[in-house]
């Protein structure tokens, strides 16, 4: 029995001390009897008990009322007291202090937790509350407080109805109820309308349950209000981007540009309406095949391409691609790396404007210019020369008349040598002046004349400036003029300089043709807008390597000294400038036939004339 | 009228050029012209106070005036004159415009003498053809529209003079 009470006290590690009477080091019996059944001594002195703690039990070995007095002093509490003869009831005394160790221990532990529970309610950064069955408000901490806005007073008690507007928090009160019923934790979301505004929130809730019966439930509302709007802001941000893209898609897709997307090897990824129609090839044709295909000169492509890859962007202002039908279209390209998200090479954009038109026209005004440079000088050149001209194949004539009247004296043989000479001086002169004459075509009203003017009559008058020629060459002009042509709006001088080189031409070409006799046939007709002259001759013809070239500056197809290559030149710079044009046809060896074409309504902005008055 | 066929074209050629005056005046009058020389702008003009012309032919540019002055003032002197403007230049300027204008026809340096001599025909045959209708109408609004017959004799008369000298 006592060893069994003597494990049993160890096993409860109880803190007592005896009081002894004699001291320490003394064997009494009540001290023996303690350490035998297993009471550790903690102290024996009086003196002692008062720096000691959390003591189970106080044995006095002997009857000493004042020490008693003095402990109870010393400790204050119910510490239980033993005297000295009292071993029987140590054994009752151990199982107490037992069961009061045990439920002190627990008490402390279930205060420390409801502290510790009841600071984090308060401190969360949740507003929590505790309803009834009745879903009356029983507890609020701070937050659901602030929240609400509601002093705690005012809303213990209350049901929702008394704190929100009417059926604001239904959708609260159901879920809350279904709580209560299921006696399981819900979750639920929605929109509470707190001071005057309308709060999102989600809401946990927890049952209450004691003793196997439902008291209430537990409340935890979170404030998702900015989750919300930022969400809503990021669905709006997101709703915008895919409009920036589906603009931004259509914008490409549709612009006039050439735009296509490559892959880091130079694959095409895609290709817009714009690339469609200048190159001819269709999306379907040329996506997946390299980009490179597509340029007139691949290796410069090349080039270009390993410069935006290096470098991020590449540009050239001339480069040349080739249409489905073999032509080359000159662009300005411009090339842009995208980087991925790992931030390796993604895709390449390529941008590419067709400047063919006005590089096209660019030329036109380099080459008007070039012409009026070209015309000062030689319309200067070719005046100081026709008077001198002049002169000379007048006395030239005058030797060859009074050769022919007054020569009879001469010997025979030396009137046939000058005579000749003088035909000879009379066939150079005019060759010279074949030569001065173009050069002065050159030369332009600095104000052209637009006036209202009939084309008929001005062929009339250039066959009639031309007559000496047509006469001379034994022509037949056939003029088939189209009845009813409406007078038009042109410059008759500039439109006189295009005849009578034109027509000029054509007796030439008979000319040179041997054995047939020459035809020149003038035909007008009229077509939509336009006025069209085709002026036809059976002559030589041009050779069809010429035919591209004939209308070039100081081109001629003419033999030494006829031509200057400057009339066809001015001929067509004329027509480019009324807005009209001119064509040439013709078999080499039969026939010639250019085709003009003046428009009926000038151009509104006639093209830059940077011709200056001589 | 055969008889003005036969009468010698008057000439007057103005050109600073006088290597050209001179032997186009030469070959000229061998062909029966009656010609008239002038190697400045104040030349022509003066010549056009003493005597009248048929034909004028002018070069355009001179050294002291302006072919188109010319041929106002010769214009201006003798309105039945009709001139052939002579030139160099191509060019499509002002001058050049407003003597075209006012020439019967212009022809451009070097030229062909055969056409210089038609033009000259044909000119002179425009003027007469001209100035014949200019005389019957003149003389037509005298018939209509003088009163005595006294007035009409001397009127006519007159007319008759007038157009018979130019």
């Amino acid at each position: 029995m006592l060893a069994g009470l003597a494990n049993r006290s160890r096993l409860l590690r109880l803190k007592i001390v005896a009081v002894i009477d004699l001291g320490p080091g003394t064997d009494s019996p009540a001290r023996q009897h303690a350490l035998n059944i297993g009471i550790s001594l903690i102290s024996s002195h009086v003196t002692d008990l008062s720096s000691l703690e959390r003591l189970d039990l106080i044995v006095l070995t002997a009857e000493m009322p004042e020490i008693v007095t003095q402990v109870r002093d010393a400790l204050p509490g119910d510490l239980p007291i033993m005297g000295p003869n009292s071993h029987d009831v140590i054994h009752g005394l151990i199982r107490l202090v037992d069961i009061n160790r045990s439920l002190r221990s627990d008490s402390r532990r279930l205060k420390e937790t409801r502290l510790r529970l009841n600071q984090f309610i308060e401190t969360a950064p949740l507003a929590i509350y505790v309803k009834d069955v009745d879903l009356r408000y029983r507890k609020m901490n701070k937050h659901a407080l602030n929240m609400l806005g509601i002093r705690e007073e005012l809303a213990l008690g209350k049901r929702d109805r008394a704190l929100f507007p009417e059926g604001g928090a239904r959708w609260l009160q159901k879920i809350e109820q279904e709580t209560l019923r299921t006696r399981q934790t819900l979750h639920g979301s929605g929109v509470l309308p707190i001071q005057g505004q309308e709060m999102h929130v989600h809401v946990t809730l927890f049952p209450l349950i004691e003793n196997g019966l439902i008291e209430g439930l537990y409340g935890l509302v979170e404030d998702t209000t900015e989750l919300y709007e930022s969400e809503r802001k990021l669905h709006r941000v997101d709703e915008q981007l895919s409009e920036t893209q589906k603009y931004l898609r259509e914008v490409l897709e549709n612009s006039r540009d050439i735009i296509f997307l490559t892959d880091p090897e130079g694959n095409l990824l895609s290709f817009n309406s714009g690339a469609e129609t200048v190159l001819g090839y269709s999306r379907d044709e040329v996506v997946g095949t390299p980009a490179h295909r597509l340029c007139a000169t691949p290796g410069a492509f090349g080039h270009l391409f390993a410069e935006a890859l290096r470098d991020g962007h590449a540009m050239s202002y001339e480069s040349e691609f080739r249409t489905k039908d073999l032509e080359n279209v000159i662009v300005n390209i411009s090339l842009t790396l995208i980087d991925g998200p790992d931030g390796k090479p993604l895709e390449l954009v390529c941008i590419c404007r067709d400047i063919t038109t006005r590089l096209r026209l660019k030329q036109d005004l380099i080459r008007s210019e070039r012409l009026a440079a070209v015309g000062q000088m030689a319309s200067g050149v070719a005046h100081e020369i026709n008077n001198p001209l002049a002169v000379i194949d007048t006395i030239a004539g005058l030797v060859e008349e009074m050769l022919a009247d007054e020569g009879k004296v001469l010997p025979s043989e030396t009137r046939g040598i000058l005579t000749r000479a003088m035909d000879r001086l009379h066939h150079q002169v005019r060759r010279v002046t074949t030569i001065t004459h173009s050069m002065l075509g050159f030369v332009r009203t600095p104000e052209a004349g637009m006036v209202k003017m009939n084309v008929g009559e001005l062929l009339d008058e250039c066959l009639n400036l031309l007559g000496t020629e047509i006469r001379r060459s034994r022509t037949e002009v056939r003029r088939i003029f189209a009845l009813d042509l409406p007078s038009f709006v042109s410059d008759p001088m500039l439109l006189e300089q295009v005849f009578v080189n034109l027509i000029k031409n054509a007796v030439d070409a008979v000319a040179e043709a041997p054995g047939r006799k020459g035809v020149i046939e003038i035909l007008t007709t009229l077509d939509d807008n336009h006025i069209r002259i085709s002026i036809e001759d059976n002559g030589v013809g041009i050779p069809k390597a010429d035919q591209e070239k004939i209308f070039n500056l100081f081109h001629t197809t003419k033999p030494a000294g006829k031509g200057t290559g400057l009339g066809l030149s001015i001929v067509h710079d004329i027509l480019h400038r009324l807005g009209g044009n001119v064509r040439v046809a013709s078999e080499p060896g039969h026939w010639t036939r250019f085709v003009v074409e003046i428009p009926l309504v000038p151009p509104e902005t006639p093209l830059p004339d940077p011709s200056v008055s001589i | 009228m055969s008889e003005e066929t036969t009468k010698p074209i008057r000439l007057l050629i103005a050109d600073d050029e006088e290597d050209l005056v001179t032997f186009l005046s030469h070959r000229l009058r061998k062909r029966g012209l009656d010609v008239t020389m002038a190697l400045s702008g104040a030349e022509a003009v003066s010549a056009a106070t003493e005597l009248t012309f048929d034909v004028a032919v002018v070069d355009l540019k001179m050294p002291d005036m302006d072919g188109i002055q010319v041929i106002e003032q010769l214009k201006a002197m003798q309105p039945h004159i009709e001139v052939l403007m002579l030139t160099g230049h191509g060019g499509h300027d002002t001058a050049w415009e407003a003597g075209r204008l006012q020439a019967y026809r212009y022809i451009l340096k070097p030229h062909d003498f055969e056409d210089l001599i038609t033009l000259v025909h044909e000119a002179t045959d425009h003027r007469r053809r001209k100035m014949k209708q200019e005389f019957e109408t003149r003389l037509d609004e005298l018939m209509t529209g003088t009163t005595s017959p006294r007035d009409i004799i001397d009127e006519s008369e007159k007319l008759r003079r007038e157009y018979e000298q130019d």
